[in-house]
């Protein structure tokens, strides 16, 4: 099979086979069914990594037309490239991962799997495509899938989540879209290759361009001004839905940000860099203070997430600096953050599932002793709550050492400050485990069993998945480097 | 002078004849046996040969897409009439097969409800291809009079007293029209729009060019003081206005939006549902007519163009009719609690959208931007269309079921009623703009066109106008599939039929969302041989 029919089958096969799953198939051959797509998605995306990574780096690309009016050309063009690779990897993985986690799911299942397919589809969608419509065409055909899982499926008040989240993210997506129409008018084309390729004459000041692009994708980020769908969205979405949302969706944002903003509009986000890395220590210290006041596991998870998405901004800023190495550093870093944190937090948000699952709470404080009865659950958590706050040999170390490697070298004082994030991390992820994993257990787990086989696989994928990037950073970074060498030359 | 009617006029205007004919036999019908089934299949198969014939027309004869004039330069046979008498036919048949399930809403005429909307459907069709003015006014009459009775044809008091208020705004607003053309007469002595047939140019000339060659100067901004213009200069603004005010009625944007809430709660489901599809397609397609016959003589490269041909730049403030129309229409619209009513405020909002494309095309710099811009425009109505007819369908659909239009009733129903629920889901959905729906990629399209003429705070606004709208159309999505309903359908039910139809413009909307090459294609080739 060639590499582009491959690709093409990446985007395509969630979408297809969550269709005919949700039309032909009930019940238990259903569940069979969606969990071999997932496995088929993982075989694929890693066999498509592999090929990209150890044999010499070939971009692999599908390009068709797609719509046609005049002048006006945007083509259906998907591409493999060093940036994009890894989130590809990282998608197949969290989709087994979002696939695993649904297994309790009971009612309107044909349903769950159809928005639960139509959103892995936009997601690799938005990843691969190199044209900006066919981008935005993904990345609002993501909105609606998440809207329904969270609000049929989630708990607590998921309505509300559900609406807050469908409202900032279609004004953060109308916001782009304008800048993207900006970009095509100055430049007469939608093809990401050729705008990194010509000159754009700007009709409108390329920087007010490039802060709507930007506030757009950081509203999904999410930034600090603007994260206040997460949160509520985080905690209510069912598990999938959850993982998905963190391990996915955000870094779709600052995939965006690199892959659009830095690559079309390097000389603004230069200028702006000490803008973007202010706004990047308060979301890395507002995220944290804000995580040391949750006592419900998952919020907790959630504002967590605030503060490590600042961690991609810090890198971002590193962008301004006149040293090639500078830069390199932190882009590469800020990518590997977002992939590091795409797998820790998948897992911590899907052992927070299965802990709510067991125990029917999400209460600190009404939790405790877990390690006693739920030996496999305290050791990933523990492991991944290091993964976390950074401990050396996992991938967050390398991630964030990157990251503060490259911001320092530019803003000393700032990625000092942002530093602190990870002494705070340190405070509510140890406290975290210390009430959750030990102490006294105010409940009988005594008939609760711990994760079953089936369930122990995601984790086992993404514990390996953390410690192997962790000790060996350069099966990412390699490939990493490949693709900022394409945006910073 | 001009050459006298020959066979290919009549082959031309075949589908209208066959139209006009069906309505005829229909009525007489009507008169001798009031057989209501005879009327119903003499309509459908009409509407259905009608259909073929213009589809055959379009195919065999305009292959070449050059525009011809016909009937001695009063009418124009081109691909872009045909794309909206393709509309308007579309819109008949769904409103004839809607029909069927209405029986009981209508008053006993049935026989005449049909052959008016065949009337109705025929004089939007030539209104659509009318070169002249006072053909123009005819065909705009002979639309708009059926469409009087028929909104009063409903059962009940809402019916006739919106039929009413419908007969006294139309009247006035085409007396607008009227009189506009008559200024226009008045100053230029000819009622010829456009000059296909040389023929017209040599003898009469166009009403653009009698306007071009009226020695003034004029200014090139609407808001100056009266005082200081030459009295022609105040006939032909006038007269423009006029004409605009006449025509923007039909489309039912904000100040003139008043009659659309009230004649779209009142009318017959069906009725409405051809108000807002059909009604406001024909408005829109002589004011596209208009425009683009400015654009043919214009020499848009030049700035100043507008003096040269003594033209008022109306852009600016057809933006902002735009930008008030978005927010009248969805600002109205959250309070609603009738999807019917919603509806109509959502149409309002609409047009709204529309005006984004008039406005891109009025102040386009270059000939290839005026036809990109007023084909993506032509698309947007195109999709509009599958997505209106899909959603009023739809309704029609529950509200049999449920017997309200009240919403709130609909709590659970996409459980119950899967297919009709699922339709109204995806057509709210494409009104929003996400895809992967057609109301998403020519949406996108027709905002793409506001940028490239230079509004982009216009587009700016169209987007807070979606992002506000997302919140009432998904009401009804939240309220079919999140709400558990209050109490058991089960009983109360009538068999709930699966309509082919319904499936049919479910499919066009999704297989047209994600591949509208083909939309496309043929709006930029229609609308490219009108220009150049």
């Amino acid at each position: 099979m060639s590499n582009s029919i491959i690709l093409l089958s990446i985007v395509f096969i969630p979408a297809i086979g969550g269709i005919l799953g949700a039309i032909f198939l009930k019940d238990k051959l259903l569940e069979k069914f969606v969990y071999l797509i997932s496995y088929i998605q993982l075989i694929l995306c890693t066999y498509i990594y592999i090929q990209f990574a150890f044999f010499g780096y070939e971009q692999i690309s599908v390009l068709y037309e797609w719509i046609n009016i005049g002048k006006v050309n945007v083509d259906f063009y998907i591409k493999l490239d060093g940036l994009n690779a890894p989130l590809i990897l990282l998608a197949g993985i969290l989709t087994t991962v979002a696939v695993h986690a649904s297994n309790h799911i009971r009612e309107r299942i044909n349903e769950y799997y159809f928005w639960l397919f139509l959103l892995i589809t936009g997601v690799f969608g938005v990843f691969l495509s190199f044209d900006l419509i066919l981008f935005f065409f993904f990345f609002e055909l993501e909105i609606i899938p998440m809207f329904f899982l969270i609000s049929i499926w989630g708990t607590g008040r998921k309505e509300y989540s559900a609406m807050k989240f469908l409202l900032f993210t279609l004004s953060g997506s109308a916001l782009m879209i304008i800048g993207f129409l900006c970009i095509y008018f100055s430049s007469g084309t939608f093809n990401l290759d050729e705008l990194n390729r010509i000159q754009i004459n700007w009709i409108i000041p390329s920087t007010f361009v490039f802060i709507l692009i930007f506030i757009g994708f950081s509203i999904k980020l999410p930034m600090w001004p603007f994260h206040g769908w997460l949160p509520d969205a985080h905690t209510d979405a069912p598990t999938a839905a959850s993982v998905l949302l963190a391990g996915l969706l955000l870094k779709m944002g600052g995939y965006g940000i690199i892959r659009i903003c830095y690559s079309l509009m390097s000389s603004d986000a230069q200028n702006l860099s000490l803008i973007i890395s202010v706004f990047g220590v308060i979301s890395v210290i507002y995220g944290a203070l804000m995580t040391l006041r949750q006592t419900d596991l998952k919020r907790l998870v959630a504002f967590s997430s605030v503060s490590h998405m600042g961690y991609i901004l810090i890198g971002l800023s590193a962008f301004s600096s006149s040293d090639l190495i500078t830069q390199k550093l932190g882009l590469s870093g800020a990518s590997l953050q977002m992939v590091s944190h795409g797998l820790i937090t998948g897992l911590l948000f899907y052992l927070v599932g299965g802990i709510y699952e067991k125990c029917k709470t999400r209460e600190v404080y009404e939790l405790g002793g877990l390690s006693s009865h739920f030996k496999f659950t305290s050791v990933a958590l523990a492991i991944s709550g290091m993964a976390s706050l950074g401990l050396p040999g996992t991938s967050g170390f390398i991630a964030e050492i990157m990251v503060f490697m490259g911001g320092f070298a530019e803003y000393n004082i700032l990625t000092s400050i942002s530093v602190f994030g990870v002494v705070l991390a340190a405070g509510y992820i140890l406290w975290m485990l210390q009430r959750v994993i030990f102490g006294t257990s105010n409940n009988d787990y005594s008939k609760l069993s711990d994760l079953n086989i089936v369930e122990k696989i995601p984790v086992l994928i993404l514990l390996f998945s953390i410690l192997f990037i962790g000790i060996y950073p350069r099966f990412i970074t390699d490939v990493l480097n490949i693709g900022i060498n394409g945006i910073i030359n | 002078m001009l050459s006298p009617i020959n066979i290919e006029d009549i082959i031309n205007i075949l589908p209208e004849l066959i139209i006009l004919f069906t309505g005829s036999i229909i009525l007489i019908n009507g008169v001798t046996s009031r057989s209501n089934k005879v009327s119903y299949y003499v309509a459908i198969s009409g509407t259905f040969i009608g259909l073929i014939t213009k589809l055959i027309l379009i195919f065999a004869l305009y292959e070449n897409m050059n525009y011809e004039s016909i009937f001695m330069g009063t009418l124009v046979a081109g691909s872009l009439e045909s794309l909206f008498s393709l509309i308007f036919l579309i819109a008949l048949f769904v409103c004839l097969n809607m029909t069927k399930y209405y029986q009981d809403q209508i008053t006993s005429f049935k026989s005449e409800f049909y052959g008016l909307l065949m009337y109705s459907t025929a004089g939007m069709m030539l209104l659509a291809r009318s070169n002249e003015m006072i053909t123009a006014y005819v065909s705009l009459e002979l639309a708009t009079l059926p469409l009087i009775a028929l909104v009063a044809l409903g059962k009940g008091k809402l019916s006739k007293e919106s039929g009413l208020k419908y007969l006294v705004l139309s009247a006035v607003s085409t007396s607008f029209f009227l009189l506009g053309v008559v200024y226009i007469y008045a100053l230029t002595g000819t009622t010829f729009i456009s000059s296909e047939n040389p023929n017209i140019s040599i003898h009469y000339g166009t009403i653009f060019q009698g306007i071009s060659h009226a020695q003034v100067m004029f200014p090139s901004d609407l808001f100056v003081s009266v005082s200081s213009l030459d009295i022609s200069n105040i006939i032909i603004l006038i007269s423009i206005i006029f004409i605009f005010i006449g025509l923007l009625f039909k489309l039912g944007v904000f100040p003139f939006h008043f009659w659309i809430p009230d004649v779209y709660e009142g009318a017959p489901t069906p009725i409405t549902m051809f108000l807002s599809v059909a009604s406001k397609s024909a408005g829109i397609a002589i004011l596209l007519r208009i425009v683009l016959s400015i654009f043919n003589i214009a020499d848009v490269s030049n700035t100043s163009w507008h003096a040269v041909l003594n033209w008022p730049d109306i852009s600016l403030s057809i933006a902002i009719l735009s930008v008030f129309s978005m927010l009248v229409g969805n600002i109205l619209a959250i309070n609603q609690n009738s999807l019917k009513r919603m509806l109509a405020y959502s149409s309002i909002a609409q047009a709204g959208y529309i005006l984004i494309g008039f406005v891109a095309l009025l102040s386009s710099s270059e000939i290839k931007d005026a036809v990109y811009n007023s084909s993506v425009m032509v698309a947007y109505i195109f999709g509009y269309m599958f997505t209106n007819l899909a959603a009023f369908y739809s309704m029609g659909a529950i509200k049999q079921n449920l017997e309200t239009y009240d919403f709130n009733q609909f709590k659970g129903f996409g459980r119950i009623d899967v297919l009709n629920s699922f339709v109204l889901s995806i057509s709210m959905l494409s009104l929003i703009g996400i895809p992967p729906t057609i109301g998403f990629i020519t949406k996108l399209f027709l905002f793409s066109s506001g940028i490239n003429s230079g509004f982009t705070w216009l587009v700016i606004f169209g987007l807070i106008n979606t992002v506000i709208s997302a919140y009432y159309y998904l009401r009804i999505i939240k309220v079919l599939y999140l709400e558990k309903s209050e109490f058991s359908f089960d009983n109360q039910l009538q068999a709930i039929k699966v309509s082919k139809l319904a499936v049919l413009l479910l499919i066009s909307i999704v297989v047209f969302g994600v591949y509208p090459d083909p939309i496309f294609d043929f709006c930029y080739d229609a609308i490219n041989s009108v220009i150049n």
